[in-house]
């Protein structure tokens, strides 16, 4: 059962995601904003995070490069979840390190297919 | 150089009319004084052409009385000579018929009685002598007649020829000064009337071009102001010396230039708090919005999972009516966006065909969903675009939902080929469907937002009714052209034209040039 | 140009008696008791007059024991043509100068000197002495004639204006020969040269001898004999500063005219003692003074004469100014206006 860490501000957000995921077969984690996503990936080692960008206290971006900065945590595989999915946002993503990335409103079976391939490929080393 | 003129006469507080009005005055009083000088020197030449024949008749007076006084001694003498009473008559007649040519001499010299008198006095003196020598001889008096011919008449004519000789050689001499008065008068007027005819164009074209500057200058500056205005640069002022009309003008175009700056700077300020306050909203709508899909979509899931498959068509309708509503919100974004000319074109390089087919995958649906048939032609080598491929995206998407949404058991057809205008390389994409069509009237307002047709078409036929719109703005920003042609009943054709390489450039839509007959290009 | 400073007849000359009061008398001249008492003696006593070739000059050389009556102790006769006129006047060596009325004008126009026509001097003098072949003045036309030694001199002059007067262009219609007088009444003798015009006594000389025919006398030929011949002009800066001297001096001058008509010999005699003529000229010089009408001068007005020539000479193109103006400019009448009464002139 692959462990999700999912890092979101917003509460209804957060909980329809989490509660579909966990439907899916995930197991959910929880961080409410960037500083709280760095220290359990840190502390959990997730098998993937899924990071809201627009984050209190430390932003998606900066939390992404933290992590990937840490040697524990940098092979974790990061999916930005931006609500801009303009030319600049999506560099800007990947440029601090996100593996990939998706816009909202989240295509739900499209952010999974996603995960499952990052998560494959996590499988093999 | 020149400059301080035109200034003078624009500073001058009288009305453009009076100015003008001036000028002209000017111009005319001074053909007036032309005029009198040229009247009065003329009026001299004729006084002295009246003088010169005034001076022929005396001298032909004098010269007459000369010969008829040398005609007398010559009477006289043939008198003496054959003294016969009938000669003897003669020469006393001829005294009388003298006389004659004296009256004449008084008419002409009647100017100069004093002169005249003293002529007539010497002349009555030989007529007295001449009367008397002919008496002597009437009297056979011979050599009392000779002696005094001799001692005294014959001096005394002597004497009379040198008066009236001096007397013609004095009208002669008056009637040279005369000449040349009046030679002297022509070379003076010869030269008042080049100085005048110089003075006067030179003064006509002075005020011609100091009236002239003094308007037309102020005239051009303000014409270039409001082209300047009309373009949308609102930072210059027009300065003009004028004090008159043209002046007040000048005021008034720069206060409706200061008006039309602080206008501009509200509604520049007011749709930037507009787009940033759209901006925010947007994404303050999205997000409950969000949630509503959201969770729609969760419980039917949950809903299929567990069996209730009761709740789930009002389930995919709530997330349905979200779905719409996050169209329109985001559709209504876009325009707000593009109105306020803050659409960001970010170009990169993709592979056209690829878009294509993802495009094509997407709107599947909506063609099964009537029964239609999707068609692509491109040729192999379709290549790539330096494009952006989200507004391509979009416009392609717009263009074949909206044929899959008016066609109903028909064919779409997508076709796709580079070709080359002008020089450059441009994309063309065309869509064509066999559906409901266009009437002319829907053709003209196809490109407007929310106009009639389209809001009725929007609740027949679903859509926001704004996608058109947004359709032909992000091709105008992109450099392209849209073009329509449709039959009312028998389909429609959509044809866009966009660079094969954009320009990497913001897009400035703030343009104040409104779009023409959308049926024959965007 | 010699000065000829004159000590006043001599009186070895003139046994007769002929001293000045004596002159008078029988002229009938009395200078008047009182007069010198009532005119102001003249500002100076010294008064030059140029001298020259015409015999007809002579009263000015008559008039000398007149001037010395009229308070001139030193009389000077400056040698000097027609031609040097200007120069002198302009370096003030001559107070007083005889000319021929139309050279005079002629150079006033041309050279502006310092002169001023004061007086006519006589009536008539010039003659024309044609060959045989000639006529009137048109046969001259192409021929060839003696106008005088040097061109613009008083001959020249007055032949132009005879000429252009019917119409012949002086310049380019005649021939002249500027040879000596000599060399000329020699070639006119010879028949080369085909007329002969001179102020006296030469053209006199000719017919004296037989030669030629006089075509033009201006003692009796009119318009000519209307007029006066030469006359006086005065150095302007003279008359100016010596109006009373240059009355006096113009009054004796005129006087000098009445001795001039009244006594030929007498004045022959002093006009070769003068050295202006010779002793071979003697009977020449004598028929000259005779014919020329020295006793008619009252009866002429000098202002018309000027006006006269200055018409016919802007006829032809000679001068340019109009009488008037010439009149204006270059006479002055002041002196002649002054002694019209004394003399009993009615002009």
């Amino acid at each position: 059962m692959p462990r999700i860490l999912l890092v979101e501000d917003n509460e209804l957000n957060r909980d329809m995601l989490s509660r579909r995921l966990q439907r899916k077969g995930y197991e959910v984690m929880i961080a409410v904003d960037g500083e709280a996503g760095v220290k359990i990936a840190a502390s959990e080692r997730p098998d993937l995070i899924l990071m809201d960008m627009s984050l209190p206290v430390l932003d998606g971006w900066e939390a992404t490069r933290r992590l990937k900065g840490e040697p524990n945590t940098a092979s974790i595989p990061i999916i930005a979840l931006t609500a801009h999915v303009m030319g600049g946002d999506r560099d800007k993503a990947l440029a601090a390190g996100c593996d990939d990335y998706d816009s909202k409103p989240i295509d739900f079976e499209r952010l999974l297919g996603k995960m499952q391939a990052l998560l494959k490929k996590q499988e093999k080393p | 150089m020149k400059d301080w003129l035109p200034r003078l006469v624009a500073r001058a507080p009288f009305t453009v009319h009076t100015k003008l009005i001036g000028a002209f005055f000017a111009i005319v009083a001074l053909l007036i004084i032309f005029g009198v000088v040229v009247i009065q020197v003329l009026g001299g030449i004729n006084r002295r052409s009246e003088d010169l024949g005034s001076l022929r008749r005396k001298v032909a007076a004098f010269r007459q009385l000369q010969h008829d006084t040398t005609a007398q001694l010559y009477s006289v003498s043939t008198a003496l000579l054959s003294p016969e009473e009938r000669m003897l008559e003669n020469a006393l007649r001829q005294l009388n018929q003298f006389r004659y040519d004296l009256d004449r001499l008084q008419f002409v010299t009647r100017n100069e009685a004093e002169l005249f008198n003293k002529i007539r006095e010497e002349h009555e003196q030989l007529i007295q002598l001449i009367t008397t020598v002919l008496e002597l001889t009437r009297e056979q008096a011979f050599t009392r007649a000779k002696e005094l011919r001799l001692t005294k008449m014959a001096p005394l004519a002597d004497s009379l020829e040198r008066l009236t000789n001096e007397m013609v050689n004095r009208a002669e001499a008056d009637m040279e000064a005369k000449i040349d008065e009046s030679n002297q008068a022509y070379m003076t007027s010869r030269w008042v009337v080049i100085g005048f005819a110089i003075g006067s164009i030179g003064l006509a074209i002075l005020l011609g071009y100091a009236v002239s500057t003094s308007l037309m200058g102020p005239v051009m500056l303000m014409d270039n102001q409001l082209r300047q205005i009309a373009s949308g640069d609102f930072s210059k002022r027009v300065d003009v010396p004028n004090r008159d009309e043209l002046g007040t003008l000048a005021d008034n175009l720069n206060r409706m230039n200061d008006e039309l700056r602080g206008l501009y700077q509200q509604i520049e300020t007011a749709s930037r708090h507009k787009s940033d306050f759209l901006a925010s909203m947007s994404h303050e709508l999205r997000t409950p919005l969000n949630a509503i899909i959201g969770y729609s979509e969760m419980l039917a899931e949950e809903a299929e999972e567990r069996g209730q498959k009761s709740f789930i068509p009002d389930l995919q309708k709530i997330r349905a009516s979200g779905k719409h509503l996050l169209a329109l919100i985001n559709d209504i974004l876009d325009l707000s966006k593009i109105e306020a000319g803050k659409i960001e074109l970010s170009p990169e390089t993709f592979n056209i065909t690829g878009l294509i087919e993802e495009v094509a995958s997407m709107v599947q649906p909506l063609i099964e969903k009537n029964s239609n048939v999707l068609t692509i032609n491109h040729p192999d080598d379709l290549g790539s675009m330096y494009a952006d491929i989200t507004k391509v995206r979009q416009i392609l998407f717009n263009l074949l939902s909206n044929a899959c949404k008016f066609t109903e058991l028909g064919t779409i057809t997508l076709d796709a080929a580079r070709e080359k205008t002008e020089g450059f390389e441009r994309l063309s994409l065309s869509v064509r469907d066999t559906g409901i069509g266009m009437t002319d009237e829907q053709i003209a307002r196809m490109f407007q937002p929310f106009s009639q047709a389209d809001i009725q078409t929007a609740r027949k036929y679903g859509g926001t009714g704004l996608g058109l719109a947004i359709t032909k703005k992000f091709c105008e920003i992109m450099g392209g052209e849209i073009r329509v042609a449709s039959e009312f009943g028998r389909g429609t054709i959509f044809t866009v034209k966009l660079p094969l390489s954009a320009s990497n450039s913001k897009a400035d839509t703030t343009s104040l040039t409104r779009t023409g007959d959308p049926s024959k290009s965007a | 140009m010699r000065n000829n400073k004159s000590d006043g007849w001599s009186r070895r000359e003139f046994i007769g008696g002929l001293a000045l009061t004596g002159t008078a008398a029988i002229l009938g001249l009395q200078p008047e008791p009182g007069m010198a008492a009532v005119e102001p003696p003249p500002e100076t006593t010294r008064l030059r007059i140029r001298k020259g070739d015409p015999a007809c000059w002579a009263p000015i050389y008559v008039a000398e024991p007149l001037l010395r009556e009229e308070g001139f102790t030193d009389i000077q006769y400056v040698s000097g043509l027609t031609a040097d006129e200007a120069k002198l006047s302009r370096e003030g060596a001559i107070d007083l100068s005889p000319s021929f009325s139309a050279v005079a004008m002629f150079n006033l126009e041309q050279q502006q000197p310092p002169l001023k026509i004061i007086s006519g001097l006589h009536v008539g003098c010039y003659a024309l002495v044609g060959s045989e072949r000639i006529h009137s003045v048109r046969d001259l036309k192409g021929k060839t004639v003696w106008a005088g030694a040097f061109k613009n001199g008083g001959p020249h002059i007055f032949f132009s204006t005879i000429v252009a007067y019917v119409g012949l262009d002086p310049r380019t219609d005649i021939q002249y020969s500027w040879v000596n007088k000599d060399e000329a009444m020699r070639l006119f003798r010879e028949g080369k040269i085909d007329a002969f015009i001179s102020f006296p006594p030469w053209p006199h000389e000719l017919i004296e001898q037989g030669i030629g025919h006089l075509l033009i006398d201006t003692n009796i030929d009119k318009p000519w004999s209307q007029y006066f011949c030469c006359t006086v002009s005065g150095q302007s800066y003279f008359i100016k500063k010596n109006p009373i001297a240059t009355k006096r001096a113009l009054r004796a001058i005129l006087k000098a005219n009445d001795i001039v008509a009244r006594n030929p010999e007498l004045a022959t005699r002093i006009v070769i003692e003068k050295k202006v003529r010779n002793e071979s000229e003697y009977k020449s010089v004598l028929r000259a003074l005779k014919d020329i009408p020295y006793s008619k001068w009252r009866a002429y007005n000098p202002e018309d004469t000027v006006r006269f020539y200055a018409l016919r000479m802007r006829d032809i193109g000679m001068i340019e100014s109009n009488p008037q103006q010439f009149i204006n400019q270059h006479t002055d009448w002041r002196f002649m206006n002054e002694l019209k009464k004394e003399f009993g002139i009615t002009w």
